[in-house]
């Protein structure tokens, strides 16, 4: 942490996440639908290997309640 | 007829006499000099006024001018609908904290299970029943504004504490949305139906005949706008305040030192103007042994707004409003502000982190739990 090209900004995003995955929590949508992942702009197979996976992922989830009106 | 002059009918804004009490009271006139309420309804009546002007976002709907202006015009709604208008072709306000909190309500629109209920602990609650008590969107505050201290979910617990203390188990639901006060007042009615009609549903289903409040925009919007949509409601809607008062008359419970303190009261505008309760947060500020009320000079009232509504338009003239009411209150002598609903709450001690300043925030649902007495 710290490591970042915009200083002190994962400082920033984790704290971003953390609030972020509490909302996601009571609102009731399944945790599995949100990620934090740290990737350099050097690392762009390792970008392209998350992406890839965490859209089969949330594919697998099948689509969101969110879509339905109550 | 455009839509402009067809809510000056609606609204009766023709009445008009040109004579600037509303402008000369608004506390975002004061600040912020390009908004000017009494402007806005005269370029309205002369056909000049444009739905995307975009100070007509800025007004706070304190009602400080709608309770002073002689021709009896009600400028907070006459915006309220121009802003319906406005948001229909495309115009909106700048919500604040990136949309985060207009995401939320909308998302509570949908085919949501949520989890909110995780700061009951040791309280008494009940799944069905005669009251039920409407939290309101404090769990979500007190994830949001944990930064700034805002304690939002503490108050929650001490309103579910002082009502198990007067013997009252409240059905407290899972299911419960936003009341829809912010969307009805971000122009969006689509909204705000949506989510009225979850929570009368819900309420109707929980078999509650009295619904208890302590956020005064929730009280407010159930009180006067859910009839106007839905018509007359099967259940009472009571602010706690009100409710309190009568226990404390009764002498279910009492309230007990330790300490003397010099606090003031800060009037929400929901609670105050809109709502008309005055008298119910002094009286149970009095009841508290060694506490002494110092009024500020704007009270009552005259009481000013706390600086954004809406979660929309917050900016540096949000923080002089906010910068200096907290000097009002300090002046007072009084050490503590005590305030009477979360939003405020949040937006002072945000001003009071902004500035560092030397003033405690207070809820006085927090001060009542606080003394309460136990045998």
């Amino acid at each position: 942490m710290g490591d970042c090209h915009y200083l002190d900004g994962n400082v920033k995003a984790e704290k971003m996440f953390k609030m972020t995955q509490e909302l996601v929590r009571i609102l009731g949508i399944d945790l599995a639908r949100l990620r934090l992942e740290w990737v350099s702009s050097a690392e762009g197979g390792r970008f392209a290997e998350i992406a890839r996976e965490f859209t089969e992922q949330i594919k697998s989830l099948g689509p969101s309640s969110l879509k339905q009106a109550a | 007829m455009t839509a402009i002059a067809d809510l000056i009918n609606t609204t009766k804004t023709y009445y008009c006499l040109d004579c600037g009490v509303c402008t000369g009271s608004c506390p975002v006139s004061r600040v912020f000099p390009e908004f000017s309420p009494r402007q806005i309804i005269e370029r309205s009546l002369y056909d000049l006024e444009e739905l995307s002007d975009h100070t007509i976002w800025s007004c706070l709907t304190c009602a400080q001018c709608s309770v002073r202006c002689p021709a009896d015009i009600n400028f907070p709604e006459f915006i309220r609908l121009m802003r319906e208008q406005a948001h229909f072709v495309g115009f909106d306000g700048v919500p604040a904290h990136n949309g985060m909190l207009q995401t939320i309500m909308s998302i509570q629109t949908k085919d949501v299970q949520q989890n909110r209920l995780f700061w009951i602990e040791d309280g008494k609650t009940k799944e069905t029943g005669d009251v039920f008590y409407f939290v309101g969107c404090r769990p979500y505050f007190d994830i949001i504004f944990r930064d700034i201290d805002a304690g939002s979910i503490t108050g929650a617990q001490n309103v579910l504490k002082i009502l198990n203390a007067c013997g009252v188990e409240p059905v407290v639901s899972n299911n419960e949305r936003c009341c829809g006060h912010d969307a009805l007042w971000n122009g969006n009615e689509e909204k705000f139906k949506q989510l009225a009609r979850l929570n009368l549903d819900l309420i109707s289903s929980s078999g509650a005949k009295q619904v208890i409040f302590s956020c005064p925009e929730g009280y407010h919007t159930f009180k006067n706008f859910y009839p106007k949509y839905f018509g007359e409601l099967d259940f009472k809607p009571v602010h706690i305040l009100d409710f309190l008062a009568d226990k404390l008359n009764e002498g279910v419970i009492q309230l007990e030192g330790p300490g003397e303190e010099v606090v003031t009261f800060h009037d929400p505008c929901r609670l105050g103007r809109l709502a008309g309760i005055y008298d119910a947060p002094r009286k149970i500020l009095e009841t508290i042994p060694g506490i002494e009320l110092k009024e500020m000079p704007r009270s009552r009232e005259n009481g000013i707004c706390c600086g954004t509504s809406g979660w929309m338009n917050c900016s540096s003239c949000s923080k002089e409003i906010q910068l200096q009411r907290l000097k009002e209150a300090g002046d007072t002598g009084a050490g503590t502000i005590i305030t009477a609903c979360p939003k405020c709450q949040i937006h002072f001690r945000c001003a009071k982190a902004a500035f560092d300043l030397d003033i405690e925030i207070t809820d006085l649902y927090d001060l009542v739990a606080d003394r309460l007495k136990t045998e």
